[in-house]
């Protein structure tokens, strides 16, 4: 059906768009040949508006560039000791360059209206300076040298900027100090900080309204992060003997992975959510993948003594706690495929999709039930689960039109034969050897798997165009 | 809300924070009791960390016996350590888990158990074991440390609340001016 044609210049935004989609329509009609498509596509092209967006991201680019190296180098500069100045002279300076930076945020951005890039970059300068400014306070009061309180409120510093979405790039910051500050206070106390979740709400709650994803993708890995360090001290606590928590977290993280992966589904239900799924979908393969990685190891299945009396002494609540992640994913698994298939986009193989990981759920439980006289072949079957994840992540990544989805499934099988190679070949041969051997194997493996990726991609590419 | 609310929200909220950590430590200072600590040396591989001196105190290691608590304290719980006037420097006596009742000539200093050693021993850190101090004048005061040839105390604020800041470092009894 053709849309009715603009009136007004040849040259306006709108004819452009309009001509754009009639040429699709034509080509789709046989009207005219791909040649002439892609001849009529560049004369008609947003020149205006894509110089526009470009000189518009240089100025964005520059700016936040320059906002950010302003800010590192004010950092270093107050980082060194101010040897001349009493302590009040330095606090007098740095509060007075603070409020300078602050009068020169506040006029860019509501009184000077027509510099809205410059504002913004004053604006994560300012939280830079407000970063200095904690630490130089630090230095003058000798508060400690690891710090984990002063990242804490540089993170909340910024936080009243981040939540009323006034920039993107202060929320992306808050998300990254908020996950450091996290980091660092378990390096100190073995124990997560459960104020993190506090923190973490809101600030999912910004990325959802603003649709950062790359904010949602840094927040997700800090929860993650998070869960397993506050898992590990709680089956620890939970389990009245050593019980092996590596493999009890190992099984926790699959049912996590799977989880995140089916959230990410569940976003199809709205075309307006649908853009916030692939983190959730991205972090999700890769704990998945990760997990089957990790089992693919020797050492670490030789580790997993089976003994069936310790199984049998597992605590209710510990498998109470086991049984509840796993119906969790297998629930968001279910209804994951279900809202996929209901979904405009309908993606192909949500079939396949859903049986595999099924079968993943199916097999999670044999990770805490592996006998010791069978480790080798549980070894075996490991290797070939995460050789089967990558395939069908590259099959389903073909399929779906998602290079993500080939990236990874190539960089897993290129991990894990580079793995496999020092594995055997670091026993088999001399150590000169082996590392000019290693050399030449992968420098040929690896030319071979990127021309192999590219044409893949180049793949999805044309098939993209053509539809 | 406008820009300019949402903006001056945060401009205030980041001033609050700035002028709290300021109000904090001057607060020590300006109502806090000076004690002077004798400080133990330090192993001098982790002596220096850029441009800061780490400190170890006598009061940094406290015996099981001054912890006069039934349950077993653990790494990151609170501790409250009395302190008397000895000689020179201020002693430990004895520690609990909450803020303790004082008799005269006692203040008590807040810290954060580090690690412990059931029976044994606890490590606490009091926030006052970094000294920042300018480049190139930190080797007076590592030797020092170590008790090489001479010996560091530390005069510390401590105020009604525990809390503590240093106020001077003392070599041999002489106040040490590093600016």
């Amino acid at each position: 059906m053709h849309s009715e044609q603009p009136q007004g210049r040849k040259s306006s935004e709108q004819f452009r768009r309009w001509m754009r989609c009639e040429i699709v329509l034509w080509k789709k009609e046989g009207l005219i040949d791909s040649n002439v498509s892609k001849k009529l596509t560049e004369r008609y092209s947003d020149e205006s508006g894509e110089r526009l967006t470009l000189s518009r991201r240089l100025v964005v680019i520059t700016s936040i560039l320059g906002a950010v190296l302003m800010g590192v180098g004010a950092i270093l500069f107050f980082a060194s000791n101010w040897q001349t100045l009493s302590p009040l002279v330095k606090l007098i300076t740095i509060f007075i360059i603070l409020l300078g930076t602050y009068f020169a945020t506040l006029r860019f951005l509501i009184v000077k209206e027509g510099y809205p890039v410059l504002g913004q970059a004053l604006l994560l300068l300012t939280c830079f300076f407000f970063g200095a400014a904690l630490w130089l306070i630090g230095q003058v009061y000798n508060y400690r040298g690891y710090f984990p309180t002063g990242v804490l409120f540089w993170t909340l510093g910024m936080l009243p900027f981040a939540l009323t979405g006034c920039s993107s790039a202060v929320l992306c910051l808050a998300s990254v100090l908020g996950g450091v500050w996290m980091g660092m206070d378990l390096l100190q106390f073995d124990n997560p900080n459960a104020w993190y979740l506090l923190l973490l709400v809101p600030l999912l709650g910004v990325t959802y309204r603003t649709k950062a994803r790359f904010c949602l993708t840094i927040n997700l890995l800090g929860f993650s992060f998070w869960l397993g360090a506050f898992c590990a001290p709680l089956i620890d606590r939970f389990t009245m003997v050593h019980f092996n928590e590596g493999m009890l977290c190992l099984f926790v993280y699959l049912c996590l992975g799977i989880f995140l992966y089916c959230i990410g589904n569940l976003h199809l239900v709205s075309p307006s959510a649908k853009s916030m799924g692939a983190p959730f979908r991205t972090i999700g393969l890769l704990t998945i993948l990760g997990v089957t990685y990790i089992l693919t190891f020797r050492s670490l299945l030789e580790e997993v003594g089976y003994n069936p009396e310790l199984f049998i002494k597992m605590p209710p609540a510990l498998i109470a706690t086991l049984i509840t992640c796993w119906s969790l994913a297998l629930a968001s698994t279910i209804a994951g495929t279900l809202i996929s298939k209901r979904s405009p986009e309908k993606p192909a193989h949500t079939g396949w999709e859903l049986g595999f990981l099924i079968l993943l759920l199916l097999t999670a439980p044999c990770y805490l039930l592996l006998p010791s006289s069978l480790i080798m072949v549980c070894l075996i079957l490991f290797n070939i689960l995460l050789l089967l994840e990558a395939f069908g992540l590259v099959l389903l990544g073909l399929c779906r039109k998602q290079p993500l989805y080939v990236n990874l499934g190539v960089a897993t099988v290129t991990v894990l034969i580079f793995t496999r190679y020092f594995d055997f070949s670091l026993k088999l041969l001399s150590r000169s050897f082996f590392f000019m051997g290693t050399g030449i194997v992968l420098l040929l493996i690896g030319g071979l798997l990127e021309r192999t990726r590219r044409h893949l991609i180049q793949r999805l590419k044309e098939s993209r165009n053509v539809s | 809300m406008s820009l300019k609310a949402k903006l001056t929200i945060g401009i205030v909220c980041q001033l609050i924070i700035l002028v709290g950590m300021v109000g904090f430590k001057h607060f020590t200072l300006l109502t806090g009791k000076p004690i002077l600590l004798e400080t133990v040396p330090v192993d001098p591989r982790s002596l220096f960390r850029g441009d800061y001196v780490i400190l170890r105190y006598k009061i940094s290691r406290l015996k099981s016996g001054i912890i006069k608590e039934q349950k077993m304290p653990k790494r990151g719980d609170s501790i409250y350590v009395v302190l008397r006037k000895g000689d020179e420097f201020w002693e430990p006596t004895t520690a609990f888990l909450s803020r303790p009742v004082l008799t005269e000539g006692e203040i008590f200093i807040k810290g954060t158990i580090v690690s412990y050693r059931w029976a044994k021993s606890a490590r606490v850190e009091y926030g006052i074991e970094t000294y920042f101090i300018p480049e190139g004048k930190g080797r007076v005061i590592e030797a020092a440390t170590r008790g090489e040839k001479s010996h560091l105390s530390v005069e510390v604020a401590v105020d009604r609340f525990g809390c503590s800041v240093i106020r001077q470092l003392f070599i041999d009894e002489k106040p040490v001016k590093l600016e």
